[in-house]
């Protein structure tokens, strides 16, 4: 959870590099990897209780 | 066949499937505890649909994707964030708050904040402001939907207003609990299917992905990456305050927490959740920057995805979406009236007026207030406020402010004390609303704010350091208070 809140805020602040699809890094990141980190953290409590 | 009747077919479906539902669960509910939580009786699939249901209001299809529409990127660390809401309301708030709502007895979350600051001062705060932020929030979904029939089926606002509103009344009066879990368990399905069938077909017909982007940089260049249109600061407050401050701000979905019997229920609800509102909310980010392609120019931001839907759906699978969207406005407005209604039977009108109302009685004094309140939502609703996600965001923001560490602290800080659980209430949304008007005298809105820091994080701070002085400051709470919360796990 403090990975995601304080690394997605530091994540914003950042200038970001022109990634594909005239989107850059910091959008495609967080923007649309970031439902695969909060679903594999979700899964991750579930199997461990961490 | 005409457009409005084509869309009248489907709703009227939808809504006769809502109707009985009701009048199914309402030969199930046999007293007013049955009624308020259902304890025990749902399973992960439906606790977590109906979590995540709640939360999501019609404000997500029709507010939240206009400002997307036109804040761009800016605002999607918002989106991504509120499909984190869950994992950290389930996982901070959730196994903590069942196992205490099992020891204590606890019907509403009042029940559990006045047994934890052992005070009936803290009960009825908590009630006072939940109960001001409530009927606000209700209304402002009830005027949602009497603006859709409106536009897309040519009804007046009025019969609308009526039809939408005594469905879903009247569905919450008789099922309470289950009819309000279940429905909003079908009601996510049509919104996963609604946006399944939209965010496509929108990304299609604004020119692919790539060419989409590519338009959408050139009508709207400050909105293509995080930074641009909005302040730094209100980017990042806005990635904080739509997840982590949910754990406060959505106090009708933490009552999900009290039906589950046993963990292994509660973890897996969570994963339906998650799941759940990150499909919606990506899916959201890609019909809102379509929207920005395809309607550059739309008048009424909010109303994106109506629009879209007419101009690019044939009107039998527009219905559908239509029914998305008003689904996701009955999921919210059924549950905070139950809510409502359980805060005023179980806490204002048990505790101060010490009648012993258990059985059909006490059911039939549920329905009633549950009632009056839906009555009282609509006759806001009657004559509303202009905006809709404002409306919603503000209610939203008190509660955060209110509730966000007091909640917090008192599951997981034995020396939080009853002077603190208060102080951080009363100081926590009497900040946000200083808040906001500090910025209104400023820009003249209630939705721009001094340096951009959201009011939620300006009245949840005030809050939080209130809590810890005074809690430091006042003798620490009773060896039974803390036995109960902090015992060992039975």
């Amino acid at each position: 959870m403090v990975i995601f809140l304080v690394g997605g805020s530091l994540m914003l602040l950042l200038k970001w590099p022109a990634g594909p699809a005239n989107l850059d890094w910091g959008v495609w990141i967080l923007a649309y990897f970031g439902y695969l980190y909060i679903i594999a953290a979700a899964i991750f409590y579930v199997k461990t209780d961490k | 066949m005409t457009l409005s009747t084509q869309y009248l077919i489907i709703l009227c479906l939808y809504f006769v499937l809502m109707l009985c539902l009701g009048f199914w669960f309402n030969r199930k509910v046999r007293s007013k505890k049955d009624y308020f939580i259902a304890r025990g009786k749902l399973g992960p699939a439906t606790v977590g649909f109906s979590f995540s249901a709640t939360q999501m209001s019609g404000s997500t299809y029709m507010g939240a994707v206009g400002t997307e529409k036109v804040l761009g990127y800016n605002f999607t660390p918002a989106a991504v964030s509120s499909a984190a809401a869950p994992w950290f309301s389930y996982i901070l708030l959730g196994k903590r708050l069942r196992t205490i709502a099992g020891r204590t007895k606890s019907v509403t979350l009042v029940d559990i904040f006045e047994t934890r600051y052992y005070s009936k001062i803290a009960g009825l705060t908590c009630t006072s402001i939940m109960l001001v932020a409530f009927i606000p929030m209700i209304a402002a979904q009830l005027k949602a939907a009497g603006n859709i029939f409106e536009v897309l089926l040519g009804a007046p606002y009025l019969v609308g207003l009526f039809i939408f509103g005594g469905i879903v009344i009247l569905y919450t009066v008789l099922g309470g609990m289950y009819a309000v879990a279940w429905t909003d368990l079908i009601q996510g399905l049509i919104m996963i299917l609604g946006f399944a069938i939209l965010a496509p077909v929108a990304v299609q017909a604004a020119g692919g992905f790539a060419g989409m982007h590519q338009q959408y940089a050139q009508l709207n260049p400050g909105a293509i990456s995080f930074l641009g249109k909005m302040p730094a600061v209100w980017v990042v407050s806005a990635f904080i305050v739509w997840g982590f401050f949910q754990i406060g701000g959505s106090p009708a979905s933490v009552t999900r927490f009290l039906i589950p019997e046993d963990d292994k229920t509660l973890k897996k609800a969570m994963v339906y959740s998650v799941l759940f509102q990150s499909f919606i909310y990506l899916s959201a980010t890609l019909v809102a920057i379509a929207g920005g392609v395809l309607l550059p120019a739309i008048e009424r931001p909010d109303l994106t995805v109506p629009t879209m839907v007419s101009q690019l759906l044939p009107p039998m699978v527009g219905g559908v979406i239509i029914a998305a969207v008003l689904g996701a406005m009955m999921s919210t407005i059924d549950s905070i009236l139950l809510l409502a209604g359980s805060l005023v039977v179980e806490n204002i009108y048990i505790r101060y007026m010490k009648r012993d109302i258990d059985g059909r009685k006490g059911l039939r004094i549920a329905r009633l207030v549950t009632l009056v309140t839906g009555l009282l939502a609509l006759l806001v609703a009657l004559k509303p406020p202009a905006a809709i996600l404002w409306i919603v965001t503000m209610s939203f923001s008190l509660m955060a402010s209110a509730f966000t560490f007091p909640f917090l602290l008192g599951l997981w800080w034995p020396r939080a004390t009853k002077q603190a659980g208060i102080t951080g209430m009363i100081g926590g949304a009497v900040s946000c609303v200083v808040w906001y008007i500090l910025g209104y005298l400023k820009y003249q809105t209630l939705d721009n704010w001094i340096w951009g820091v959201w009011p939620a994080i300006f009245g949840s701070m005030v809050s939080l350091v209130l809590f810890v002085v005074v809690s430091k400051t006042t003798p620490p709470p009773p060896r039974e208070v803390q036995e109960v919360f902090f015992g060992a796990e039975s």
